[in-house]
């Protein structure tokens, strides 16, 4: 059986003026249905681009260059923007990090949860109304029917992060896309959020692309990780297998630099140095800069995808 | 025992808040009573979620904002006494490193004269000893001489940090409040941020004021900690004790929905229903008995706790803490 979500060997380049930024350059990955996976990196990796992508939402300069998206076994990158359309927001949904940029200011929440529901699922306006204050009970929203009527400035960010949600899922998508879903919430209301997501997809079946920079995150809900670093995956395995046994030189820096992973007042690990300029034209590996390894083909050629243990992928010379 | 280096005790500060145009004015309690002792060479780390006051706090004990009750008191001097030449010593005493490096820094300056303009204010230096002494701060920070003359816009995001906190040092100060200064930061920056801070602190023997919402950098930074709920402290102790065993059900909560990497270290989540409830119509009773998986009315609901030292050195401000934590 095909897996509901397949990407490969994606590109995605914004063509500037002095130049073309490669920030997604050849990503691999899968997902099966009901499975969470993490896309994990810091700012500038490529991680929100990849999720753009999948939504064909890229906007100019930016342009998908070359790859396959395989939704259910079809190439969406195949599609016309009209078939896009019946898709996106239907089968394949996103919940935005910044929640208040999300939502549309002048238009109750309850108009913008019912406005995929009458569009997509065809509803008619009474129906979608109760559709729709079902959903924000879903989201465990309190006294809902009157939350409907709220403008978007009435509620707390927990409050809209939840309204977003119940938006993304008013279709009941098969593939849900979340970019730092909880970044701009505290931790209380982010771990209710997360919980939600969680019930959600289990009870509906969903699968969902999890993606954020906090790796406590990732360990406690993903089954599968992607790290990304300049555009690339760099290292792909069980989550579990990944945080206990992390190959990759860039990887073990990041779990390695973690407060939670050093002891009180002892000086952290660091990686040394910045993330390469995505401009230039690198012949060898994107971390070679920062790497305590680096040998000789590291500077020269770039690493391929090597598989190491059953399903634990990894790119760096290394484990040639 | 010698004088704390600062001081706060019952300090407060409200602000009248009118609801529309026509609405009738409100007092929102930031800050509502709250004492705090910082030691010199100490680190003290003030955690709370967004919207329990900790940047009132730090504005206030900055001095930029004047309390609405309660006294500040920097080396046993209170600042409300403080005349003007005192004053001014004290805004070089204490320093600030803030939490956005993009808008703390003046985008038509360049990197040396940012640097140096606090010397230039109070007078320390000026000319080629004002630029050696720039050069050297540059170093400490680890910035390169060359970015003397360069613009802010041309760093990236950790090193305007560095650039921030070399502000900061230019005039010697006693004691630095940071509020949240990494978090703005990408992770493996966040760490090398959290070095030189820590390095400079044992260099030059200063204290902090550690302000951050993340428990984990709180933890690493701190000698001691303070826990903000709703403008008022609701647990303080040394570090260890806070994080091994916490006397009330919010630092609990708080502790147990950071997310862990490691399996063991995970405890069992307590998901706190419902949001932070309005400061601008605070709960009766205990700020916290709305959300708290253990509150027990009428006492919880009515009677507001006091902080109190349920054990040496770890004070808490819960009714239930004794009975539920033992």
């Amino acid at each position: 059986m095909a897996s509901l979500l397949q990407v490969r060997e994606l590109s995605t380049h914004f063509h500037l003026d002095n130049g073309t930024l490669k920030a997604v350059d050849g990503v691999d990955f899968s997902l099966e249905c009901g499975e969470t996976l993490a896309i994990v990196g810091e700012s500038g990796c490529g991680k929100s681009v990849t999720a753009y992508s999948i939504m064909r939402l890229v906007m100019q300069p930016g342009r998908i260059e070359s790859g396959e998206i395989l939704f259910a076994g079809q190439d969406i990158l195949r599609l016309s923007e009209k078939e896009m359309q019946t898709l996106r927001g239907n089968h394949i949904s996103m919940i935005f990090q910044e929640p208040m940029t999300s939502l549309n200011p002048v238009l109750t929440v309850g108009s913008q949860i019912i406005e995929g529901l009458m569009l997509h699922r065809r509803l008619s306006g009474d129906a979608a109304r109760t559709e729709g204050i079902e959903l924000l009970q879903q989201v465990g929203i309190p006294s809902p029917a009157t939350r409907f009527n709220d403008y978007p400035h009435q509620m707390s960010g927990g409050m809209r992060q939840r309204v977003v949600i119940a938006m993304a899922l008013a279709c009941h998508p098969r593939l849900l896309i979340a970019d730092e879903p909880t970044t701009a919430l505290d931790v209380t209301i982010q771990a209710q959020i997360l919980e939600l997501i969680d019930r959600l997809k289990s009870a509906s079946g969903m699968g969902l692309i999890l993606i954020t920079h906090d790796l406590g995150i990732v360990a406690e809900r993903a089954r599968h990780t992607a790290i990304m670093y300049a555009g690339k995956v760099v290292e792909y395995a069980e989550t579990a297998e990944l945080f206990l046994n992390p190959l990759h030189p860039y990887t073990q820096g990041l779990l390695d630099s973690l407060p939670q992973n050093a002891n009180p007042g002892q000086p952290l690990h660091t990686i040394s140095g910045h993330v390469p300029d995505l401009m230039a034209d690198l012949p060898g590996c994107g971390f070679c800069e920062r790497c305590p390894i680096k040998e000789w083909p590291c500077l020269k050629e770039k690493p391929p995808m090597l598989e190491v243990g059953t399903g634990h992928l990894v790119r760096c010379w290394k484990f040639r | 025992m010698s004088a704390p280096l600062l001081e706060a005790s019952a300090l407060s500060r409200h602000f009248a808040v009118k609801s529309g145009a026509f609405g009738a004015k409100q007092l929102l309690k930031a800050v509502d009573g709250i004492d705090l002792r910082l030691n010199a060479g100490e680190t003290l780390g003030l955690a709370g979620e967004s919207g329990c006051g900790k940047s009132t706090v730090a504005r206030l004990l900055m001095g930029l904002m004047a309390p609405s009750t309660g006294d500040i008191r920097f080396r046993g001097r209170k600042l409300a006494d403080m005349g003007r030449s005192e004053t001014f010593t004290f805004r070089k005493d204490v320093q600030m490193v803030f939490q956005d490096p993009f808008s703390s820094l003046n985008p038509r300056m360049r990197v040396g004269d940012i640097i140096g303009e606090p010397l230039t204010i109070h007078g320390l230096a000026s000319g080629t000893q004002k630029r050696e002494i720039v050069v050297n701060l540059m170093q400490k920070v680890g910035l390169a001489q060359e970015h003397f003359s360069r613009y802010p816009h041309e760093f990236s995001g950790g090193q305007r940090q560095r650039i921030g906190i070399a502000r900061a040092l230019a005039v010697s100060p006693k004691l630095i409040i940071a509020d949240e200064p990494v978090s703005a930061l990408d992770l493996s920056i966040q760490a090398q941020i959290i070095n030189l801070l820590q390095e400079l602190k044992k260099e030059l023997s200063l204290s902090f004021l550690f302000i951050a919402h993340d428990l984990s950098v709180v933890r690493h930074m701190s000698d001691r900690i303070a826990i903000m709920y709703l403008g008022k402290i609701v647990e303080a102790g040394d570090r260890e004790a806070v994080f091994s065993h916490q006397l009330h059900p919010y630092t609990e909560a708080l502790l147990s929905a950071v997310p862990q990497i490691r399996p063991e270290q995970r405890k069992k989540q307590i998901i706190l229903q419902g949001d932070l409830p309005s400061p601008l119509t605070p709960p009766s009773g205990c700020p916290f008995h709305t959300r708290c998986p253990y509150a027990t009315p009428p006492l919880c609901t009515e009677v507001p706790p006091s902080l109190e030292e349920s054990e040496p050195g770890h004070l808490s401000a819960c009714h239930l803490s004794k009975k539920l934590y033992r």
